[in-house]
């Protein structure tokens, strides 16, 4: 029972009327707020020498001023100088040797025993203990549970269970069980001295070990399996041999066997099954109704109905052996669909068409069957009585022009010395005759479609608007200033397209053919190409009109040309910095050189100071509607604006008209109007708007009143 | 009065290099001087005595406007950063940076709330001293070429500009006078009754201008200015017109006859670039490009 303290020993409740009891010790307040200062933090001996002289990395090596040791130095405590003090002779034992490896190994061999008192007994047999054995704690203590029980109702002697009628001098009477007996079953009360797991059963296959050693290999070795040397301790080494002579090496590495599979024992105990899944049994359904019936077969066997430990599967499901038949289409959820049903005039193999016109009848389809399986290739097969087609037979049959052939083939050109040659290459004595003609590539094939050609450059002229042309030529810039001939070319185009010459002129300057060697003509390429440009020149170069002619000189001649720069009169171009130098061409500045000042050298725009500006000066932000103009030169702005609020002011009036206001506002505003446009003095600080005088009477009940009867603008 | 004609004998040397302006406080018991040196010295002119010396500007001092209450002054110079300073303590109570180029001229407002300062960039800012705004209130762009003066008269604006233009900014009407004067506007001073302007111009030639409608009401000639900025300014309640010059004298004109009244000799034919008024009596001091302050009494 945890015993309350009395309420007398707490502080007392008279904390301000306040029900709070305090509990405990308060934690001293000089704990708190332990974060000292580093100069507070600094390590110092008790001499106040500083310590830890350079960077402290650990360690206390560096304790005594940076030697080693300690307050009395190198130097043990222990140590007694044997000249002065003969220090006795210390019988070394072998664990003065030893460092934490041989411990570590000593006590790998220590085991714990239970002490003598607690010992059940000397020897390591299963000992049937009953119910005392248990419950007895320490001889001469009687334990917890021995009290528990008691309490509970148990007397010593009696075993441990729910009441039995028994029979006791002859009548039924309720006893407990003896106390050898109990009535738990499956509980055992036996020492347990292996290390098998929770809930082993031996009487399981699986559960026994393996014969394998290792499964994989490195796995936790048999229990048992390592030895243990007896003959270790102290003084034995590695090295020593052992008396059995069989050298046991754990360390041994074995070669290593590749004929091993995991689970293989398993698998050949259970007729080649692996794996085991489940499949709902309506899927199974399903699949013994397809076609693949051997697989059900198997399936149904009832050796593979259960799973491995003997149990059946769930309710509801049934077992496939995944790598059986009957798995692989199961489990990988195929469909079976059926193949495309093929219409039964299907004739398979390949057609050649040679004509589209004709119909494929079945009388085509017999005749082609007929011929297909006559010849036995199948490339000159669409004709019945065949023949080797020639190259040109083929082009006639198929459409293709022919007149640039013209019916010809290499051999026509080939003289017979050649066609020999290649006959005795070939081997292909089967060549046809050679005619050895000349080629179409000669000058004479040439020269009869000159005339015609020429015709045909001309066609490819491009064409310029005859007028184009005519002010192309009147333009006085010609270009390809450079190039006298390419000009002149350019100029006879343009006097060919304005009609001044014939457009066979243009022709001079082609190269008739090949052989044409006359400098100054052109291949009919280039030639093409130079008209082109000649097209896009024309475009470009004509005469400049009224100023800009002014501006452009050609440096030929410049002396034709304006030198002149004309300007009107409103356009002043000049930066205000050229002021210093002083133009003499505007007025104000010339009537400061004369020393006239005022009304010409004087301008007055308007300028709007900032709001913070004003408050700063203590100035009302001026009205900038209203702006006395004088001088000469009025700026645009002032003007602008008035127009403007004349604008929004007439605006004004129309709102005041529509809104059926008296006329006496509309008459003012107007007053303000004129007042505003008029020119007069504005005083700036005086806003005739606001300082108006209340609007008469009837203003206001028009506007707020109610409405007798008159009528109201909706 | 009698005008100031009488130079100390010993001339306030405390500069080294020329020393570019001068200026009384409102009560005329300091004066204020500023030059190449990057110093600003604060001092007695009935003494001659230094008081206090004001060092942080980078480059040279330009300018210097003292407030109304002489608690506080304005300098501005060649590291395009405009200074307020406190008198007393001696030390920048705001640094107003935006300018491109060097600041030529500043000056307060009448409640020391604003200050104006002109650059060599072409442009004036108004800075706002209340709050601390990095920015300044208003631009004004208006000008071609460098601000080399400006002065804040009530609630207008007047500055001059190398452009040769003298413009007026009213901010109660909210318009702009532009004058052409034809020629770079070294200085400018507003005159007592604020009628008229004092302009100094680069062909030797000081202009008193109208204000109301930029008309020329005299010229005043004789001195040489071609080359710096000379200021100009009035004495003895716009009875004088003095200006310092080029060839080392400092002139006085009588501002209704136009005649030179005096050539004064003190900076040893050395350029003479400010001259500043006793605001009550007849007291005079000049600074020039040889490093010395005089100080002018009528005896």
């Amino acid at each position: 029972m945890s015993r309350k303290r009395p309420l007398s020993t707490a502080q007392p409740a008279s904390t301000n009327g306040a029900d709070s009891i305090f509990l405990g010790t308060p934690i001293a307040d000089a704990d708190q707020n332990t974060f000292a200062p580093v100069w507070k933090q600094e390590a110092r001996d008790e001499r106040g020498r500083k310590r830890f002289h350079g960077a402290f990395t650990g360690g206390f090596s560096a304790g005594y001023f940076n030697t080693v040791g300690s307050k009395d130095g190198w130097t043990p405590s222990t140590f007694k100088s044997s000249r002065t003090e003969r220090a006795e002779k210390k019988a070394l034992r072998p664990e003065d040797f030893m460092d934490e490896e041989d411990f570590a190994e000593n006590r790998a061999d220590e085991r714990l025993v239970a002490a003598a008192p607690f010992s059940a007994s000397t020897s390591s047999k299963v000992v049937e203990a009953g119910v005392q054995d248990i419950l007895r704690g320490a001889p001469g203590v009687e334990s917890v549970g021995y009290e528990l029980l008691k309490k509970m109702g148990w007397k010593p002697g009696f075993g441990i269970g729910a009441l039995r009628s028994q029979v006791v001098a002859g009548r039924k009477v309720m006893m407990p069980p003896r106390a050898d007996e109990t009535a738990m079953s499956g509980v055992r009360l036996t020492r347990k001295n292996n290390t098998h797991g929770l809930g082993y059963d031996s009487n399981v296959p699986s559960m026994r070990p393996s014969d394998e050693t290792g499964g994989a290999r490195g796995a936790w070795p048999a229990p048992g399996s390592i030895s243990t040397r007896k003959n270790s301790g102290i003084g034995v080494g590695v090295v020593n041999e052992y008396d059995d002579g069989d050298e046991e090496d754990p360390y041994e590495i074995k070669p290593i066997a590749y004929d091993r599979v995991l689970g293989s024992k398993k698998q050949k105990a259970l007729g080649g099954a692996s794996k085991h899944t489940f499949v709902s049994k309506n899927k199974a359904k399903l699949f013994s109704a397809s076609s693949n019936s051997a697989a059900t077969s198997t399936m149904t066997t009832s050796k593979l109905k259960r799973c491995h430990d003997g149990r059946l599967p769930i309710s509801g499901f049934v077992l496939v052996i995944t790598g059986s038949l009957a798995s692989s289409s199961i489990l990988t959820n195929e469909k079976e669909y059926a193949p495309p049903s093929i219409p039964e005039t299907y004739i398979p193999g390949i057609l050649i068409m040679h004509d589209p016109k004709t119909l494929i009848t079945p009388e085509f389809i017999a005749d082609f069957e007929k011929s297909r399986k006559s010849t036995s290739s199948l490339r000159s097969s669409s004709v019945p009585h065949q023949e080797r087609l020639s190259a040109s037979e083929r082009s006639r049959i198929l459409g293709s022009a022919q007149d640039h052939l013209q019916g010809k083939s290499v051999f026509d050109y080939m003289t017979p010395v050649q066609r020999e040659r290649l006959a005795k290459v070939t081997g292909n004595q089967q060549l046809p005759p050679a005619k050895s003609e000349v080629g179409p590539s000669s000058a004479q094939s040439e020269r009869d479609s000159g005339e015609r050609n020429e015709a045909a450059l001309l066609e490819l002229v491009p064409t310029l608007d005859k007028h184009q042309a005519s002010t192309a030529l009147s333009a006085g810039f010609m270009p390809y200033a450079d190039d006298t001939e390419k000009r002149t070319r350019y100029i006879i185009y343009l006097e060919s397209q304005s009609g001044t010459r014939p457009a066979s002129d243009l022709l001079a300057f082609s190269k008739s053919g090949d052989s044409d060697t006359t400098p100054g003509k052109l291949k009919v390429e280039d030639w093409m190409r130079e008209l082109k440009e000649f097209h896009k020149a024309a475009g470009l170069f004509r005469p400049l009109k009224g100023m800009l002619a002014n501006r452009f000189t050609s440096s030929a001649n410049a002396s034709t040309t304006k030198t002149s720069v004309v300007e009107d009169d409103n356009t002043v171009l000049f930066h205000g910095a050229d002021l210093k130098k002083g133009l003499p061409d505007r007025e104000d500045v010339s009537a400061a050189k004369m020393e006239m000042y005022g009304p010409l050298t004087r301008r007055v725009s308007t300028w709007a100071p900032s709001s913070l500006l004003c408050k700063r000066f203590g100035v009302r932000v001026p009205n900038m509607s209203a702006v006395d103009v004088s001088g000469a030169s009025a700026d645009l702005k002032p003007s602008a604006r008035e127009r403007l609020e004349l604008l929004s002011h007439h605006k004004l009036l129309n709102i005041a008209k529509d809104a059926d206001v008296s006329e006496e506002v509309t008459k003012r505003l107007e007053v303000q109007n004129v007042n505003a446009g008029g020119g007069s003095k504005i005083n700036a600080e005086v806003n005739e708007a606001l300082e108006q005088t209340k609007a008469p009477r009837d203003l206001f009940l028009a506007v707020f009143g109610d409405s007798d009867g008159e009528d109201e603008n909706v | 009065m009698p005008f100031p004609v009488y130079s100390r004998n010993a001339p306030l040397k405390e500069h080294v290099g020329p020393v570019h302006v001068v200026a009384y406080n409102t009560t005329g018991q300091y004066v204020l001087s500023g030059g190449q040196d990057r110093k600003i010295i604060l001092w007695n002119p009935n003494s001659s005595k230094l008081v206090k010396s004001y060092i942080a500007h980078g480059y040279e001092v330009l300018d210097i406007a003292v407030s109304y209450d002489n608690s506080k002054f304005v300098s501005c110079g060649g590291d395009r950063t405009i200074y307020l300073w406190d008198v007393t303590s001696g030390s920048t109570t705001r640094r107003f940076s935006g300018h491109m180029s060097r600041v030529n001229t500043v000056d307060f407002n009448a409640d020391a709330s604003v200050i104006a300062s002109g650059s060599y960039d072409a442009k004036v800012r108004l800075w706002d001293t209340k709050s601390s705004s990095q920015r300044p209130i208003q631009l004004l762009e208006e000008a071609k070429d460098s601000i080399s003066t400006l002065q804040i008269v009530g609630s207008q604006i007047i500055t001059g500009s190398v452009d040769g233009y003298v413009r007026v900014y009213d901010l109660r009407m909210g318009q702009l006078f532009e004058d052409l004067i034809g020629c770079p506007v070294t200085s400018i001073k507003d005159s007592t009754d604020g009628a008229c302007v004092l302009v100094s111009t680069l062909d030797s030639t000081i202009r008193l201008m109208d204000k109301s409608n930029g008309t020329m009401l005299q010229s005043f000639k004789g001195h040489l200015n071609k080359e710096y900025r000379i200021r100009s300014c009035f004495g003895d309640n716009d009875v004088y017109v003095i200006s310092g010059s080029e060839d080392g004298k400092v002139y006085a004109w009588d501002m209704l006859s136009r005649r030179v009244v005096h050539e004064l000799k003190g900076h040893g034919e050395k350029v003479i670039s400010c001259v500043a008024y006793h605001p009550k009596k007849p007291q005079m001091v000049s600074c020039g490009t040889d490093g010395s302050i005089q100080v002018w009494d009528c005896s």
